[in-house]
C-alpha cells in the first residue's frame, strides 16, 4: 500500500497541477515541489525500514488488473530497488527546484510532465509484473520525449525524436521478448503468466522451457537491447549526448541519474535472473561460447575506455559529463558481466553513486549555463577568483566522479574493477585507463574553467545562489556519506545480490 | 587508548578543515582560520609523541568491517608500530613548523584561511594513509594527499604555470596510482584480503610468506612492481619524476611539507611497508629504479638556477636513495633516511622560502610605489628565460649572493641542512642515514651473485658526491660572494620570528644528537613483520642497530632484538656487512669532501669557470639542461598521442557512429518511407479521397433541396406525414 | 353535444392553423396559426378526457392547460426571436430569411 502511495502520489500531483490556474506559476512550483517531497518522506521511510537481513520481496502488492493475460499489478522492493527508489525521490524535488527559474514557457504543463515521469520512474523500480514493468518503462518515455522536445535547447526536436525513437527500438524487440516469455511460461494457457518472480523460479527449473539454453540466449538478447540502448552501452548510445545537450538542466539530471539506471536495472533484474544461462553463455568463457563468453565484459571495456576518450574531445561542457556518463556506466555493466559478489555489489553501488554524482554535474553545468549563456569550456577562465563556492562544489564532483577514495564515485568503480578482475583479468587491467583519462578530462576542465587569468567577459558573473546550493548540498553529502560508510548503501542490497549470485550460481560461499 | 589517540591526531586536522568547508559554504568569513589549523596540528603532535609509550613489539591491528559483501570484508583499522610512529612523529612536527612558518610566509595573501584548511586536509589525508594497516587505507590516502598536492601546487592558480602543473602533478602520479590498483586488485584475487597483517583472516604479509612454499614467485613479484608503480608517480620516480619540479610552483611552505618531507616520502614508506612481500625480482627492479633516478636527478639538479628546482631535484634524487635502499634489502637504512632527509630537506625548503619572501616583500613594496601599469611592466622584467621556462627573479640563483649577512639565521640553519644532506661525517643526522644506504647496497651487491650489481653502489656513490656539489653550489650562489643584483639585495632582509624558528627547530633535528633526545624511549621496539625472503634478515641487522642506536636503543639491546636469527649463515652476512659498511663510510666521505671542494673551486674562489667546463662537455650539459627531454617526450608524445586519439573516438563517434544512425534514419526515410508513402498517398490515400470526392460532388447536387425557406419545409414534412398515413394506410 | 363535435371543431381549426403556417407572408400570422394548432390539440386533449375516460379522471383538462402555458411561453420566444430577425433583416417574412439555403 505504501508503495503505491509511492508510486502513485506524483500522479496525483500531476492531476492537481492540472486543475490549476495555468497563471499562478509560484504556486504550481509549490504544488509540485510538495508532491515531489512527498514520495522523497516515503522512500526515506521505506529505506529505514527495509529489512536488511531479508532477501526477499517486502511490501508486495499484487492486484489482478488484466486478467484475460493473467497480468497483475504486482509491485514490491528488494534492496535493489528500494535504493533506486530512494534516488528518484531524492532527484525529484532537487530537479523541481532546479527548474525554479529557468524554464520560461508553459510551467504548468512541464511540472505536470515532470511529475508524470516520476511516477512511471518509480513504477518501473517497484514493478514485479514483467508487462507492467514494460508498461512503466514506456510511460517514461512520452514525458521525456516532451519534456526535451518543448523545452530543450536549439536542436531540441531532433534529439526528443533521436531519443524516442532509440529507445522505442529497444522496446520492440523487449516487447517481442516479453511475449515470447510469456507464451513458453506455460503450456497450458490458463496457467501462463507474467509474474517475474514466478518466472525467474520457473526459469530455475530444470526441463522447463523457459530454462532451454538456446531459449534463452534469445531472450536474453532481446531484452538486452532494450536495455542496452537505455544504459547506453556502445554502440547504441549516441542519442545520449545529444539528448543531454538539448534537455534543460533538470530533465538531464534525471536522464543521467535515473533513466540509465532503468537499463542496468532491469539487466539485473530480468537478464540476470531469470535468464542466467543466457548471461552465463555472455559472460564466461567456456568450449562451448567462446569468444562469446567475453563479450558483456567487452561492451563494458569498450564504453569505459571509449566513452572518456570521447570526453575528453569535447568542448561543451555537458557534452563531455554526458560522455563521461557513458564512460562510468561501462563500470557497471564490467561488474554484472563479472556475476560474482563484488562485481555486482559494486556495479549496483555504481548504479546509485553515479545517479547521485551525475546529478551533481548537470546541475553544476546547469548553474554556470543560466550565467553565461553558453557552455564552451575554452569560453570561460578563471571562474576560480569569482565563483569559489561554486569551484569548491564542482570539485568535490568532479573529484567523486573521477573516483578519488572518501569520494562515492571510487567504490563502484573499484569494487566493479576488482570483481571484473576475478574473471577477467586482462579487461579489467586495459579498463584502468579509464581511470586515467577520466581524470584527466575532469581535470583539463577544471583548469580551463576556473584556473588561470579571470576571463573579463565574466568579471561580473554572480556567486552560486542559495536555491541552487540548496539542490547541491544533499547530492555532496551523500557523496561523502558514501565515500566514507559504503555499507550505506551495501547494506540495503549485499542480500538480495547474494541471491541473485545464487540464482546465476555464481555465490561466493566461504573464501 | 590507542586507538582514541590515533582519532584524535587524525580527527583535529580534519575538523580544522571541515570548519572552514562549512563556512565556505555559508558565505562567512573564516576568523583565525590560521591558528584553527596549527593548533589541531600541534594537538596532533601532541598526541604522536606520547603515542611512543604505546608501542608494544607485537601490536595487533585495530579494524572495523568496512565493506562487508557477507562472505567478503574489507576491514579499515589502525596498525601501530615503530615504523608508524616515526611517521606520525615526523608528519606531524613538518606539518606543524610549516603551518607555523605559512603564518608569516603567506600573510597578505588573499585566500590566506583557505591555505591552512588545506594544509590540514593534507595532514589528515597524510596521517590516515600512516596509520592505516590494509593497502585499501593506504590508498585512500594515498589518493587524497594527491589532492590537496593538487589542490596546493594550483593554490595561485592564476598563474598558467601552477595551473598546468597542478594538473600534471595529479595526472602523472594516477598512471602510477593505476598501477598500484591493479597490483591491489591482484593481491585481492589472490589473497582475498587487503589488510596487511593478521586480524580475523590472515593478512597478506602471513599469505604472500606462505606463496614461498608454493613457489609461485612471478606472480609475486608482477603484484610487487604494480604496487611499487604506485610510490613511482607519488615519490618522482624516474620514468614519472617530472611532475614534482613543476610542482614548485606552489608557495613554497608546500614544496617544504609536501613535496620534500612527506607526501613524496609516502612512496618510499609505502615500499618499506610492502617489504615483506617484495620478492627478489622485484626488489632489483626497485633498486635499479632507485639508483637511476638518484644519478639523473642529480645530475640536472647541478645545472639549475630556480633555487626551487635545485631542492626539487635534489629531493628526487634523494627518493631514489631511499629506494634503493629498499631494493637492496635495507629497508630500515631507508626509512631512517627518510626521516632526516624529512626534516633537513624541509629545512632547505623553508630557508629558501624565506629567501624568496625576503625578496618577495620587496615586490610587494615595489608594486605599491608605482601605479597598475609600473607593475604591469614589472611583470614581464628581470623574467630569465630558461628553454621557455620562466624563473620568477625572486628564485633566481643569478640574483642573489652575499645574502649571508644580511639573513644570518637562513644563511646558518640552511648550511647545517647543506652539510647534512652532504654527508659530511658523524655530528650531521644525513651522514648517518646515507651511509647506511650505502653500505646497504655495497653489502648487497657482495651478496648477489653476479658481480655487476656493484654498479648500483657506484651510481649512489656518485650520486651522494654530486649532491654535496650541487647543494654547496646553491649554498655559495645564495649567501657568498658579491650581491649580484644591487637592488634586490638593499631590499632583503631576515624573516619574521614565525618563519625563523620553525628553522631553529629543524636545523636542532639535524643533529643525531637532538634525535637521541627526541626518541628516547627504552620500549621504542623495531618492527615485528614476517619476511619471505630469509637472506634478508641477514642484511636487515645491521642496519636495524645503527638506526635504533640513533633512536636511543643501546647496542646491546638491539643485539636482543636479533637474538633469535643468529645462525652462522648470518653471522658470516654480518661481517660481510661490517666490512661493506666501513668501506662505504671511507668512500662516500671522500666522495662529499670532493664534491665540496668542487663546488668550493667553482663557486666561491672560482678557480674554474662553469661556462667553460659547460661549453667543453655541451653535448652532456645540454642534457642535463634539457632533464633529458622527458618533458619534451610527454609533452610531444605521449600527451599528443592521447588528445589525438582522443579527437579520433569523438570523430569516430560523431561521424561513423551518429553516422550509421542517421543513416539508417535517412535510409528509413528516403527508401522505405517512400514507397509507403506512395502506397499510402495513392492507394490508401487516393481511396479515402476518392470516397471525399464523390461525397462531395453528392452534396453540392443535393443542397438544392435546402432553399431556406421555412415554410417550404413545412410543406415538405405535412406531406411526408400525409404520405407516410397513405402508407400506412395501404398497410 | 357529443365527442364527434369536439372533434370536427378541433380538425377546422387544426387544418386553419397548417393553412396559415403554410400560406402566411408574415411571421406573426405564422404564430397566430401556431397557436390555432396548439389549441385544436388543447380542445382534442380535453374533449377526449370529458368523454372517453371516467368523468373523475381530469388528466386532459390539466394537459390542456400546460399546453395553454406552453403555448405563452412560445410565443414569447418566438416574438422575441421575430425581433431579433427583423433587426437582422429588416422584414421579418420568412420567405427573405433563407441564410441556411443551399
Amino acid at each position: 500500500m505504501l508503495l503505491s502511495l509511492i508510486i502513485f502520489v506524483p500522479l496525483l500531483g500531476m492531476i492537481v497541477v492540472l486543475l490549476l490556474p495555468r497563471d499562478s506559476e509560484e504556486l504550481i512550483k509549490r504544488v509540485t515541489l510538495a508532491f515531489t517531497l512527498i514520495p522523497l518522506a516515503l522512500a526515506v521511510y521505506l529505506f529505514i525500514a527495509y529489512d536488511r537481513s531479508d532477501a526477499g520481496t517486502q511490501h508486495a502488492v499484487s492486484v489482478p488488473w488484466i486478467e484475460t493475460f493473467h497480468i497483475n499489478y504486482h509491485v514490491g522492493i528488494d534492496g535493489l530497488s528500494v535504493t533506486l527508489m530512494l534516488l528518484t525521490a531524492l532527484l525529484g524535488p532537487i530537479c523541481v527546484l532546479a527548474s525554479w527559474r529557468n524554464i520560461e514557457k508553459g510551467i504548468k504543463a512541464y511540472m505536470a510532465l515532470f511529475l508524470l515521469l516520476e511516477t512511471g520512474m518509480l513504477g518501473f523500480f517497484a514493478a514485479l509484473d514483467l508487462f507492467l514493468f514494460f508498461v512503466f518503462f514506456e510511460l517514461t518515455l512520452l514525458p521525456m520525449y516532451f519534456l526535451i522536445g518543448v523545452w530543450g535547447g536549439p536542436r531540441r526536436e531532433y534529439a526528443a525524436i533521436k531519443f524516442f525513437l532509440y529507445t522505442l527500438f529497444g522496446s520492440v524487440l523487449m516487447l517481442v521478448a516479453l511475449i515470447a516469455v510469456y507464451l513458453n511460461s506455460s503450456i497450458i494457457p490458463e496457467e501462463r503468466t507474467f509474474d517475474i518472480p514466478t518466472l525467474i523460479s520457473l526459469a530455475g527449473e530444470t526441463e522447463h522451457a523457459l530454462a532451454d539454453p538456446t531459449f534463452q540466449i534469445w531472450v536474453f538478447l532481446g531484452f538486452f537491447i532494450g536495455f542496452a540502448v537505455k544504459v547506453p552501452i556502445f554502440p547504441f548510445h549516441t542519442w545520449l549526448p545529444d539528448a543531454h545537450v538539448e534537455a534543460p538542466t533538470a530533465i538531464s539530471v534525471i536522464l543521467a541519474g535515473v533513466l540509465l539506471k532503468m537499463g542496468t536495472y532491469g539487466l539485473v533484474r530480468i537478464n540476470m535472473a531469470m535468464f542466467p544461462e543466457g548471461m552465463a553463455f555472455f559472460t564466461e568463457v567456456t568450449e562451448e561460447t567462446g569468444l562469446w563468453g567475453y563479450s558483456l565484459a567487452l561492451l563494458g571495456f569498450v564504453n569505459i575506455v571509449y566513452g572518456s576518450f570521447c570526453a575528453l574531445a569535447q568542448t561543451d561542457f555537458k557534452k563531455l559529463v554526458a560522455y563521461s556518463s557513458i564512460g562510468h556506466m561501462g563500470f557497471v555493466i564490467l561488474g554484472l558481466a563479472a556475476r560474482n559478489t563484488m562485481g555486482v555489489n559494486g556495479a549496483i553501488l555504481q548504479m546509485f553513486n553515479h545517479g547521485v554524482i551525475s546529478a551533481m554535474l548537470f546541475l553544476l553545468v546547469g548553474v554556470l549555463y543560466d550565467r553565461a549563456h553558453h557552455r564552451e569550456i575554452n569560453g570561460f577562465g578563471g571562474l576560480g577568483n569569482r565563483m569559489p563556492i561554486y569551484m569548491g562544489i564542482t570539485t568535490l564532483a568532479f573529484m567523486a566522479s573521477l573516483g578519488l577514495p572518501g569520494l562515492s564515485g571510487f567504490w563502484g568503480e573499484a569494487l566493479s574493477l576488482f570483481g571484473a578482475f576475478q574473471e577477467f583479468e586482462i579487461l579489467a587491467i586495459l579498463s584502468t585507463i579509464g581511470i586515467v583519462v577520466g581524470a584527466a578530462y575532469f581535470l583539463w576542465t577544471l583548469q580551463r574553467v576556473f584556473l588561470g587569468k579571470l576571463n573579463p567577459k565574466y568579471e561580473e558573473l554572480p556567486e552560486i545562489n542559495k536555491r541552487e546550493i540548496l539542490t547541491l548540498v544533499p547530492l555532496g553529502i551523500l557523496t561523502i556519506v558514501l565515500g566514507v560508510w559504503p555499507n550505506f548503501a551495501l547494506d540495503m542490497f549485499r542480500e538480495s545480490v547474494a541471491e541473485l549470485t545464487k540464482l546465476m550460481g555464481t555465490f561466493q560461499a566461504g573464501l | 587508548m590507542v586507538v582514541s589517540l590515533i582519532s584524535i591526531i587524525l580527527l583535529a586536522p580534519l575538523a580544522a578543515f571541515v570548519i572552514f568547508a562549512l563556512l565556505g559554504l555559508a558565505k562567512r568569513s573564516f576568523p583565525r582560520q590560521d591558528l584553527l589549523s596549527t593548533l589541531a596540528m600541534l594537538v596532533a603532535l601532541g598526541c604522536s609523541l606520547y603515542l611512543i609509550k604505546e608501542i608494544v613489539p607485537k601490536p595487533d591491528p585495530h579494524t572495523v568491517e568496512w565493506i562487508s559483501l557477507g562472505n567478503i570484508t574489507l576491514s579499515m583499522g589502525f596498525y601501530l608500530d615503530s615504523v608508524t610512529v616515526i611517521m606520525l612523529i615526523v608528519v606531524t612536527l613538518v606539518s606543524s613548523l610549516v603551518h607555523i612558518f605559512s603564518i608569516g610566509y603567506m600573510h597578505g595573501d588573499p585566500r590566506y584561511p583557505r591555505f591552512f584548511a588545506y594544509l590540514s586536509l593534507f595532514s589528515f589525508s597524510m596521517l590516515f594513509l600512516v596509520v592505516s594497516d590494509n593497502l585499501l587505507g593506504i590508498y585512500i590516502g594515498w589518493e587524497l594527499v594527491g589532492l590537496c598536492s593538487y589542490l596546493l601546487i594550483g593554490f595561485w592558480f592564476e598563474k598558467d604555470s601552477a595551473a598546468n602543473a597542478c594538473k600534471k602533478a595529479f595526472l602523472t602520479t594516477r598512471v602510477g596510482d593505476v598501477g598500484m590498483f591493479i597490483g591491489m586488485m591482484m593481491l585481492f584475487t589472490k589473497f582475498n584480503t587487503l589488510s596487511l597483517y593478521d586480524g580475523a583472516q590472515e593478512g597478506i604479509f602471513t599469505q604472500a610468506a606462505a606463496q614461498l612454499t608454493t613457489g609461485d614467485m612471478v606472480w609475486l613479484s608482477i603484484a610487487g612492481i604494480l604496487i611499487f608503480c604506485g610510490a613511482i608517480g607519488k615519490s618522482a620516480q624516474m620514468p614519472l619524476h617530472t611532475w614534482l619540479p613543476d610542482a614548485m610552483e606552489g608557495p613554497t611552505p608546500v614544496s617544504a611539507l609536501i613535496h620534500a618531507a612527506t607526501m613524496v616520502a609516502a612512496g618510499v614508506y609505502l615500499t618499506a611497508r610492502m617489504f615483506p612481500i617484495l620478492t627478489a625480482t622485484s626488489s632489483l627492479v626497485i633498486a635499479y629504479v632507485g639508483g637511476i633516478t638518484a644519478i639523473v636527478a642529480a645530475t640536472i639538479a647541478i645545472v639549475r638556477f630556480d633555487i626551487k628546482r635545485v631542492l626539487a631535484y635534489s629531493t628526487i634524487s634523494q627518493l631514489g636513495y631511499m629506494m634503493l635502499a629498499i631494493g637492496a634489502g635495507s629497508y630500515v637504512a631507508g626509512l631512517f633516511h627518510l626521516t632526516t632527509h624529512a626534516f633537513f630537506k624541509a629545512l632547505l625548503f623553508l630557508g629558501s622560502g624565506s629567501v624568496i619572501h625576503a625578496f618577495h616583500a620587496m615586490h610587494a613594496h615595489h608594486d605599491e610605489d608605482h601605479t597598475d601599469e609600473a607593475a604591469h611592466e614589472h611583470d614581464n622584467h628581470g623574467l630569465v628565460h630558461e628553454h621557455g621556462s620562466e624563473i620568477p627573479p625572486d628564485q633566481d640563483m643569478r640574483n642573489m649572493g652575499g645574502l649571508r649577512k644580511k639573513m644570518p639565521i637562513t644563511f646558518i640553519t640552511m648550511l647545517i641542512a647543506t652539510l647534512s644532506i652532504s654527508g659530511v661525517p658523524f655530528i650531521f643526522s644525513g651522514f648517518w642515514s646515507k651511509d647506511k644506504i650505502l653500505g646497504g647496497v655495497l653489502g648487497r651487491a657482495m651478496e648477489w651473485n653476479s658481480g655487476h650489481h656493484y654498479i648500483l653502489f657506484v651510481i649512489a656513490l656518485c650520486a651522494a658526491g654530486i649532491t654535496a656539489f650541487y647543494m654547496f653550489r646553491l649554498i655559495f650562489m645564495t649567501f657568498f660572494g658579491e650581491p649580484r643584483n644591487q637592488e634586490m639585495h638593499n631590499m632583503a632582509h631576515e624573516s619574521p620570528w614565525t618563519m625563523t624558528v620553525p628553522l631553529i627547530v629543524l636545523a636542532a633535528l639535524s643533529f643525531p644528537a637532538v634525535n637521541h633526545l627526541w626518541f628516547n624511549k627504552n620500549n621504542f621496539k623495531p618492527p615485528d613483520q614476517p619476511h619471505i625472503q630469509a637472506p634478508q634478515h641477514a642484511y636487515v641487522s645491521p642496519d636495524t642497530k645503527i638506526a635504533f642506536s640513533l633512536f636511543g636503543l643501546s647496542e646491546a639491546e638491539a643485539a636482543e632484538e636479533e637474538g633469535g636469527k643468529d645462525t652462522e649463515q648470518a653471522d658470516k652476512a654480518h661481517h660481510a656487512h661490517e666490512v661493506a659498511h666501513n668501506i662505504a663510510m671511507v668512500l662516500s666521505i671522500i666522495v662529499a669532501g670532493l664534491g665540496i671542494l668542487l663546488s668550493w673551486l667553482f663557486y666561491h674562489r672560482r678557480r674554474f669557470s662553469a661556462e667553460s667546463v659547460a661549453t667543453t662537455f655541451r653535448p652532456a650539459y645540454n642534457l642535463f639542461w634539457n632533464k633529458y627531454y622527458f618533458d619534451e617526450f610527454y609533452d610531444g608524445v605521449l600527451v599528443a598521442l592521447t588528445v589525438w586519439k582522443s579527437r579520433l573516438f569523438a570523430k569516430f563517434d560523431l561521424s561513423i557512429i551518429d553516422g550509421i544512425v542517421n543513416g539508417v534514419a535517412t535510409i528509413t526515410r528516403k527508401i522505405f518511407a517512400a514507397f509507403i508513402g506512395f502506397f499510402d498517398n495513392r492507394i490508401v490515400d487516393g481511396i479515402v479521397n476518392r470516397v471525399a470526392e464523390v461525397t462531395w460532388a453528392a452534396g453540392g447536387r443535393i443542397r438544392r433541396i435546402q432553399t431556406g425557406a421555412i415554410q417550404t419545409y413545412l410543406f415538405v414534412v405535412l406531406g411526408g406525414i400525409v404520405l407516410i398515413i397513405l402508407i400506412f394506410r395501404a398497410l | 353535444m357529443s365527442l364527434q363535435h369536439y372533434l370536427v371543431i378541433s380538425s377546422i381549426l387544426f387544418t386553419l392553423g397548417i393553412f396559415a403556417v403554410l400560406t402566411r407572408r408574415n411571421a406573426i400570422s405564422i404564430l397566430m396559426g401556431i397557436e390555432l394548432i396548439l389549441n385544436s390539440c388543447n380542445l382534442n386533449f380535453a374533449a377526449f378526457s370529458r368523454f372517453v375516460t371516467p368523468p373523475e379522471n381530469i388528466d386532459g383538462q390539466i394537459i390542456a392547460i400546460f399546453g395553454i402555458v406552453l403555448a405563452a411561453a412560445e410565443a414569447a420566444v418566438f416574438l422575441a426571436i421575430i425581433l431579433a430577425i427583423y433587426r437582422e433583416f429588416g422584414s421579418i417574412r420568412p420567405d427573405e430569411v433563407d441564410t441556411l439555403k443551399g
